[in-house]
């Protein structure tokens, strides 16, 4: 039977630090996917896990348990990928990391459902998005979240996640509108 | 429903987010209208390439990394409750020191008294 989380933390606030490591195991791949597609960089994007869940141990007292506490834990990975993006763009050189694919790939036992290709294709274009617009496709595609908790992730209303991801979406379908309105469509599904 | 309309419509209505009424009509449009069957299809494929999206695994063992660097750490609220340990310790001194000052001061006055 799977323990609750709620059980769990309070393991863990008892003094039990090795019952973290189970919110580790269930948590870490939403964790470090989100921060990848949000900074697309894979060595950061570990670093930043490791912070994620280290902040999350030390605070792990305020953590009010009527939430979900998958939902604060990427409140503060989201963050930490804007402080990451926000220092970097304070940097004079900006060098743009295209992710590799094949090596995240074959680190993967899930059999991929696109090819290395595609996926390259749609992360450009996720991360070309604006980070409001890019977060909240994130959210809901790669984490699967629903809208009342990308709501309370990102702070705003329902109703604003429902127009930021159509707006997204409509982005999106502009920039890729030759490969899934045309011939190669078949190639990429 | 005119086309532009239905446009308007189409990321919701491939979201399931419209209203029953709204849903008949785009539904009714799309029947008869190649240019919006188009759009919606390629809507659809985009909707379809987003939910394919890989997770990829870590490429370390991050658990135990973070369990190695948590015995380093305490929680938070622990370094709190120093924090006030310290300061109700620096009170509890001061005002010990402001006592122990006011009971000489007052008991050398009653001396100069007598």
């Amino acid at each position: 039977m799977e323990i609750s989380d709620n059980l769990i933390i309070k393991k863990v606030l008892e003094g039990d630090k090795e019952a973290f490591g189970e919110l580790i195991n269930k948590y870490s791949e939403k964790v470090y996917n989100l921060i990848l597609r949000m900074i697309n960089n894979s060595e950061e994007a570990k670093d930043i896990s490791q912070k994620v869940f280290l902040r999350a141990y030390s605070y792990l007292y305020s953590f009010n348990p009527k939430q979900k506490f998958l939902t604060w834990l990427l409140r503060i990975a989201m963050n930490l990928s804007y402080d990451y993006l926000k220092k970097k763009k304070g940097q004079s050189f900006i060098s743009f990391e295209e992710l590799d694919f094949k090596t995240l790939q074959s680190l993967t036992q899930d059999l991929p459902k696109l090819d290395i290709e595609t996926e390259k294709l749609i992360q450009n274009e996720i991360y070309n998005l604006k980070e409001k617009y890019r977060a909240i496709v994130i959210l809901k595609y790669v984490d699967g979240l629903n809208y009342e908790e990308i709501s309370g992730i990102l702070n705003v209303s329902v109703g604003v996640v429902k127009m930021r991801i159509k707006r997204a979406k409509s982005i999106l379908y502009k920039r890729l509108k030759p490969y899934i309105e045309g011939g190669e469509k078949d190639g990429m599904l | 429903m005119e086309c532009s309309k239905v446009k308007q419509f189409l990321f919701e209505y491939t979201n399931g987010d419209v209203l029953d009424n709204t849903k008949k009509l785009v539904e009714e449009h799309l029947q008869v209208c190649i240019p919006c069957e188009v759009q919606y299809s390629g809507i659809k494929n985009l909707q379809s390439l987003l939910e394919s999206l890989m997770m990829f695994k870590m490429p370390t063992d991050l658990k135990g990394e973070i369990l190695e660097k948590l015995n380093k750490i305490g929680f938070a609220t622990n370094k709190f409750k120093k924090a006030i340990k310290i300061s109700a310790a620096i009170s509890g001194a001061s005002l010990l020191g402001f006592l122990t000052y006011k009971i000489l001061g007052s008991s050398r006055k009653r001396e100069a008294k007598i």
